[in-house]
């Protein structure tokens, strides 16, 4: 027991700091930034600090509260406490748990509102602050405050083994493996045709029997098999005029 | 995740004729058509950004004062 508390409480200073990075790279359950283990522990202990210091000299003199800084150093480094000293961490459970709580809560909270900062004021890959997942804006369209696309339609070359597959689609999900990569790609109004139809040259044969439709509402493709993606960025806009020509 | 798509992209996708239109124009190969819904409004779709979007913004110039 003596040898476990200091550990534990050591866990419980620096979780904030992890708590607030878990929630500012994270965005629709997938992380959108991986750091190295070492690099994100730097970060979570120097933002653990941080956000510790705010607390004891802000937040915690609000409550009329202080702390036994002497008490904690005892604590951290293992060293026996006398029966007064047990008696006032004894005393101060219930405050020192409504600390923690409410240490973790503004983690995450600070996190996620600095996540929404970051995202707002560097909303594009071209943007200084933009986060480290390239995958991330090419599909979600944010790559410069030029090019504001309405939807993406994507063409997947798959290989197997009775040619090459070309899938074309609209994109309608992505998901993100925890190295920031992509992972799988989920498209809607999917038509495949094989590669070899390309060599083809009449125009009509073209146009008409290399590509079907497949059946269902969403295709998932890994992106594992994909050898690779054509990203197209289509522009939608309304018309004024009525010209029947090239009108679907 | 989400991917993009706009609010007048869903319109299309949530329209039977939109999304018609929509699908041949994925495998037609042209850079540029008309969509029409089921209501008449007329939409254009295409792979190069319109010239009233920002990217034609650049393409504008000042003119001199005489």
């Amino acid at each position: 027991m003596n040898i476990a508390f200091p550990a534990f409480f050591i866990f419980l200073l620096i979780i904030p700091g992890f708590i607030f990075l878990s929630a500012y790279e994270k965005t629709e359950n997938t992380t959108i930034e991986r750091k190295p283990f070492d690099s994100s522990s730097a970060i979570a202990f120097l933002v653990s600090a941080i956000i510790h210091v705010i607390f004891v000299n802000f937040t915690v003199p609000l409550t009329n509260n202080n702390i036994n800084f002497s008490i904690c150093i005892k604590l951290l480094t293992g060293v026996h406490l006398n029966v007064d000293e047990i008696s006032v961490v004894a005393n101060s459970v219930t405050s020192s748990f409504l600390y923690f709580i409410s240490i973790f809560i503004v983690s995450f909270i600070l996190g996620k509102f600095l996540q929404k900062l970051i995202l707002s004021l560097n909303p594009f890959k071209s943007s200084y602050f933009a986060f480290n997942t390239p995958w991330y804006y090419e599909l979600k369209g944010k790559l410069s405050d030029v090019e504001n696309a309405d939807l993406i339609k994507l063409s997947c070359l798959e290989e197997t083994k009775d040619g090459a597959l070309l899938y074309y689609g609209i994109l309608e999900d992505f998901y993100l493996a925890s190295d920031g990569q992509l992972d799988r790609i989920v498209m809607s109004q999917v038509y495949r045709r094989l590669l070899a139809s390309d060599d083809s040259n009449s125009e009509d044969e073209i146009n008409a029997g290399r590509f079907y439709e497949i059946k269902g509402n969403r295709l998932v493709l890994k992106y594992q098999n994909i050898k690779n993606i054509n990203i197209e960025y289509l522009y939608l806009s309304p018309e004024e005029d009525t010209k029947p020509s090239d009108t679907i | 995740m989400k991917a993009l798509m706009s609010d007048t992209a869903k319109t299309i996708k949530k329209d039977a004729a939109g999304q018609k239109a929509l699908k041949e124009y994925l495998v037609s190969g042209d850079s540029k058509a008309t969509i029409v819904l089921s209501n008449g409004k007329r939409f254009t779709v295409s792979s190069v950004a319109s010239v009233t979007s920002k990217s034609s913004r650049a393409l504008s110039y000042p003119t001199k004062k005489k």
